[in-house]
Parts: C-alpha cells; sequence; structure tokens
C-alpha cells in the first residue's frame, strides 16, 4: 500500500468518524437532555423578554417589504418586540420602502455605507431589550419562529439561539441544489450546538442575549462574514449557543453562478482568515468538542472537499477520454459486463458510498427537525452529481485570495 | 474547560473502525471471488492446451482437420485476458497476485502460439499470429492499440493475437522479445516477422497484414479489450 492510499485512506476514516460522531452525539444529547429541554421549553414563566430584530439593508427595495411584513406578523406581543432597520447607504430606493410600511414597532435609520457589521452596530445604540437579533433584508420568518427562538434563553448559559434557515426561492437548477443544501444544514447545526460547538450565528436569522453582546462587544468586520467571526467570539468565551430547526426562516439564495460564485467565495474566504485568527481554538481540549474535533475537521473538510472534488472530476474527464477514444477507434461498445466483474467495489468507494448514505440520514433528520415533509428528489440528484463540480472553484479561489493577500468583494 | 465526554468518542471510534473494517472485508472477499474465477479460468485453459498438446504428440493417429477444430485460444483466453485488466484497474498493476496471474496468463499465450505455429507447419494452414507488446507506465498509444487490436479480432475471429507486458519479469517474455528482437518503443507489433513500432490504426493494420482480406469476417459491433 502506498503512501497516497494511506493518506486517502485515513482522510476518509477522519470524513467517516465525523459524520458517525455528529450522528452518536446527536442521539446521546437528545436522549440525555431531552428532560432539561422540555423543562425550559415548557416553563411558563417570563415568556416574552423584549425584543429587538435590526434589520440591515443595503439596495434591498425588492425584499425588504416582505421582510418587514414577517417580522410585524410574529407570533409575539407588540409591546415586546421592536424592529430597527438600518439602511446603510442604499443606492436604491430601500429606505423609502422601508419608511413605507407603517407600524409603531418599525424604527427606520440610515447611515453611509460602512458593511453589514456597521449597521448592525449602529443599531445597538438604540437598543434597550434584553434580547436583540439580527434578520437579513431577503429572508422572511415564519409565524412562529421569534416565540420558539426565545424559549432557548429560558435556559440561563444559552447566549445565542440560531434558526433553521431554508431556501425560499427554489425554482432553477442552482437554486435547487443549494435548497439541498441547506436542508442538510438544518442537521449539522442542531448537531453542532449539541455538541456545544456551533460557531456561526447566521446573518438570516439569529438572536443574542445583548447584556453578553455588551460584555464581549459587537460584530467586527471580520472579512464580510462577521456572523461567523461571532459565533467563534462567543465560543471563545464560553458561551453556548443553540439552535432551533423548528423556528424557520427562508433566504433568498443566488439565482445566477456568478453571484454564488462570490457568495461562496466569500464565506471560504472568511472562514479561512477567521480560523487563521482564532488557531488557539484548533486541537485545544479547553474548548471541548470545538476545539478537538469541530473546528479541525471544518478545516479539514475544505481540503477534502476540494481534494474529493478534483479527484472525482479527473477521474471523470479519464474515463470520458477513454471513451471517446474507443469510440474513434473501435466504435461503441457496450457488452462489456462478465458478472462479479462488472462491479467495481474499492474500500473508498464503499467508505464513500456510507459517508452519503448518512449525508441521507442526516438530511432525513433535518427534514423531520424542521417539521419538512416536501422531499426535494431532483435537488438531492442534482446536489450529489453537480455541487463537487462547484465547490473547488471559490474554495481554490478562496485560498489563492487568502495567501495572496487579496480581499473578496461581497457581490 | 468544557467537559469532553470520552465515550462518545470511543463509541464512534468502534462504529467508524467496524465499518471500515466491514468495507475492507468486502472488497477482499469480492477480489478473492475474482481471483479464484480467474484462477478456475487458468486450470481450464492450461488444461485444455496440455490436452491440445498431447492430440499433437499423438498426431500421426489424429486428423489435421480435428486439432484445428480444438483449437482453445480465441474466447476462453480472450476473456481471461480481459478479467485480468479488470483485476489490474481493481487492485493495481503492482498487486502481487495480479503479476502472478498475468505471469501464468503470458505463458500460456506462449505455449498456445508455440503449438498453433506447430500445428500450423504440420497441417499447412496459414492462420495469421500477432504479438502484441504494450506497457502499463504512461504508455497512452498502447491503450489505443489495444482498442485498435480488440476490434480487428472481433472482425476476423480467426486472428490470433497474443498480448505481452513488455515489462512483466518473466523470464519467457524477455526470451520472446529477445528472438523477436523487440527493443522497448511501446506499443510494438510482431507480424509477417516483421516488428512495427507505434500506434497502427485499424487500417494501417489491414495494410500491414494483407492475408486478413482473406480471413473471414465476422462484423460485430460492439468490442472488448485484450490488454488495457
Amino acid at each position: 500500500m502506498n503512501l497516497t492510499i494511506l493518506m486517502v485512506y485515513f482522510l476518509l476514516f477522519f470524513a467517516l468518524y465525523f459524520e458517525v460522531f455528529l450522528l452518536v452525539n446527536y442521539v446521546f444529547e437528545t436522549i440525555s437532555n431531552k428532560k432539561i429541554q422540555n423543562n425550559y421549553l415548557s416553563d411558563k414563566n417570563n415568556l416574552y423578554p423584549s425584543v429587538t430584530i435590526i434589520v440591515p439593508a443595503w439596495n434591498e427595495e425588492k425584499t425588504i417589504r416582505k421582510t418587514l411584513e414577517s417580522l410585524i406578523n410574529l407570533n409575539y406581543p407588540n409591546d415586546k418586540l421592536s424592529i430597527i432597520v438600518v439602511d446603510d447607504g442604499s443606492t436604491d430606493n430601500t429606505f423609502n420602502v422601508a419608511k413605507s410600511i407603517k407600524n409603531s414597532k418599525i424604527t427606520v435609520l440610515k447611515k453611509k455605507n460602512g458593511g453589514k457589521h456597521s449597521a448592525l452596530n449602529y443599531a445597538m445604540q438604540f437598543v434597550n431589550s434584553e434580547i436583540v437579533g439580527s434578520l437579513d433584508a431577503d429572508s422572511f420568518v415564519e409565524k412562529n419562529s421569534l416565540q420558539l427562538l426565545i424559549a432557548h434563553f429560558k435556559n440561563p448559559e444559552i447566549a445565542a439561539v440560531t434558526a433553521g434557515i431554508k431556501a425560499n426561492n427554489t425554482k432553477g437548477f442552482l437554486q435547487s441544489i443549494q435548497k439541498t443544501e441547506y436542508d442538510m444544514l438544518i442537521f449539522i447545526r442542531k448537531a453542532f450546538s449539541l455538541a456545544d460547538s456551533l460557531f456561526i450565528t447566521p446573518g438570516p436569522f439569529s438572536l443574542f442575549r445583548k447584556s453578553i453582546l455588551d460584555k464581549i462587544g459587537y460584530w467586527k468586520h471580520a472579512h464580510m462574514t462577521e456572523d461567523l467571526e461571532m459565533g467563534l467570539r462567543l465560543q471563545k468565551n464560553n458561551y453556548k449557543i443553540a439552535n432551533e430547526p423548528k423556528a424557520i426562516v427562508y433566504t433568498n439564495v443566488p439565482e445566477s453562478p456568478v453571484a454564488l460564485y462570490k457568495q461562496r467565495e466569500r464565506w471560504a474566504y472568511g472562514f479561512i482568515n477567521n480560523i487563521f485568527e482564532n488557531k488557539n481554538l484548533l486541537l485545544n481540549p479547553k474548548y471541548g468538542n470545538l476545539g478537538i474535533l469541530i473546528l479541525p475537521m471544518a478545516m479539514l473538510s475544505s481540503g477534502l472537499i476540494l481534494f474529493w472534488s478534483i479527484a472525482s472530476i479527473f477521474t471523470l474527464l479519464d474515463n470520458l477520454i477513454n471513451l471517446l477514444t474507443k469510440a474513434f477507434i473501435a466504435g461503441f461498445d457496450f457488452s462489456f459486463s462478465f458478472g462479479i466483474f462488472s462491479i467495481s467495489l474499492s474500500v473508498g468507494v464503499i467508505i464513500l458510498m456510507i459517508i452519503i448514505t448518512i449525508y441521507m440520514v442526516s438530511l432525513m433528520i433535518g427534514k423531520r427537525l424542521s417539521k419538512d415533509k416536501e422531499l426535494n428528489l431532483t435537488g438531492l440528484v442534482l446536489y450529489l452529481i453537480f455541487y463537487r463540480f462547484f465547490v473547488p472553484i471559490w474554495i481554490t479561489s478562496a485560498y489563492f485570495k487568502v495567501f495572496t493577500k487579496k480581499k473578496s468583494k461581497w457581490r | 474547560m468544557r467537559k469532553i465526554k470520552v465515550h462518545i468518542y470511543i463509541i464512534t471510534f468502534i462504529i467508524t473502525a467496524s465499518i471500515f473494517i466491514s468495507a475492507f472485508l468486502i472488497n477482499n472477499l469480492l477480489n478473492e471471488k475474482r481471483i479464484s474465477q480467474i484462477k478456475n479460468l487458468q486450470d481450464n485453459i492450461s488444461l485444455d492446451i496440455l490436452s491440445l498438446e498431447t492430440q499433437f504428440d499423438l498426431l500421426a493417429e489424429q486428423s489435421c482437420e480435428n486439432i484445428k477444430q480444438n483449437s482453445i485460444l480465441s474466447k476462453e483466453l480472450v476473456s481471461l485476458g480481459n478479467k485480468l485488466v479488470f483485476m489490474e484497474q481493481e487492485l493495481g498493476t503492482k498487486n502481487e497476485k495480479v503479476i502472478h496471474l498475468k505471469k501464468f496468463y503470458s505463458l500460456l499465450e506462449i505455449k498456445d502460439y508455440l503449438l498453433m505455429k506447430k500445428v500450423t507447419e504440420k497441417c499447412t494452414n496459414s492462420p495469421i499470429f500477432i504479438l502484441y507488446f504494450y506497457s502499463n507506465n504512461n504508455c497512452r498509444d498502447c491503450i489505443k492499440q489495444g482498442y485498435a487490436l480488440t476490434r480487428l479480432a472481433k472482425e476476423y475471429p480467426k486472428l490470433r493475437i497474443y498480448s505481452f507486458d513488455y515489462n512483466l519479469n518473466l523470464p519467457a517474455i524477455k526470451t520472446l522479445t529477445g528472438i523477436y528482437k523487440i527493443k522497448n518503443r511501446l506499443p510494438a507489433i510482431f507480424v509477417n516477422k516483421q516488428v512495427f513500432y507505434g500506434y497502427k490504426t485499424i487500417d494501417e493494420l489491414k495494410t500491414i497484414i494483407p492475408q486478413l482480406s482473406d480471413l473471414e469476417t465476422e462484423f460485430i459491433n460492439s468490442t472488448t479489450t485484450i490488454s488495457d
């Protein structure tokens, strides 16, 4: 067995270990936490703390009305909910659209463009509530989502709660693939939170205990991934982040390949930089599962995905070239089959099949957790076939920018 | 300092290791089955060759027609070659078992070649023999040549093509390349007492071997590979 094969087996083992760990930990924690969790969630005292939702917006005239309407329609006492819209120097009609929605809960502010983090921080000077949240101006919350999220704050250890995010626009090739990806992440986020290792407080919708933000500081630029940096900072300060998959927020996903590339490259770029800047978390047992397994695996997985994607592209191309060469020389051959011999089942293929099966199981658990009964089979097939071709593009580009010290752009 | 639940890590390790071991066992089981299939096939061919050799020794008492009808190469040996190519892809060209099977296969080919030559002399028929030498080491033209020869073998079922891995460490192949002065410029084809180097298209092969037009043709749309 040569060194390359050994390395591949080693990486496959870790990829599989990680998947199995999330499932095993999910099962154990769900069983052992059920009673405690139920106690908190069914506690009728102090049901409605005061909440402020900040909506940072930059050129979102098309979506902001729907976003604000979804917030107004939340099942939450009027006197306990405030909404602050911050127009971050939009060049379109965002400010006027937001202003045109007449509701006592909404305050609309305007400032010079400075990035999402600056818009959130600008609003913080007007926040007096116990809980503060952020909602992207292209995302829409379900009616009961706030209540479901708020329930977690009854546990005094919880500093932030994240929602179950779903793709809003799902018609189209890219959107269908992204829908499956978002559905997969529903389980992953829950599993991470149960392992006390959720390290992102996603922009589409997350809530925070304001007193804790006052202590650790507000949002930072953080290579345009302020939600990742905030999650990491909370973890670094040993605060807990919960996840509520039943609290659904729908977010608009990129529809064009260029927009998707830019978004993912920004995420990957931000991820690499933020991890480098918080490298003391890596392999540090002081941070529990996050330090010794989740973060190192998240870091390794970008390399693993890249390796797997490139390897499968090369294999596919090689097979295609061989097939075409053969067809060109000797015509097409569909008779190449000899029973057991035609089944190619290497150890790598078997393990990959198991990893994909675990992914499927995770997807199903995620769907169950978020009470989603619809199975997006087309999206799943497209995701499994095509996603690998896209990933290396933005990961390579992000690493290239990190090493050449170029900055990633928002859009 | 956060609490780490070691038992979860241990359970995860046990499950992961079990999956890995099972994958290795399944893979091993499949490969063993394939190897035993190849061995059986080789045993059968080996027996056929021995039988043919014996028949040949008894030629005085046999008619040439009888021997020609019992010629065993063609489909069985080609099928064995295909299976070996598959095993090479699965287990790698450096796998000991694959190399061993390949050596045995090459010896069977040489024995069949020699026997068929003897039969030809004795029975004065004129089959066409092609000795094809290839390499598994970065030889794109060898892959193409394999496709072209396979196609030709399908078109002319009576054409006898013997393929040899030039770099297989087998004294009999070394002797063969020594006798016919085959240089390490692959792919190489020995036919009509001449050596041709480099990739030859089907049309070029037909020009090189004019006797092909005398052979019976059998047009078949599909092809299989003799060697990689």
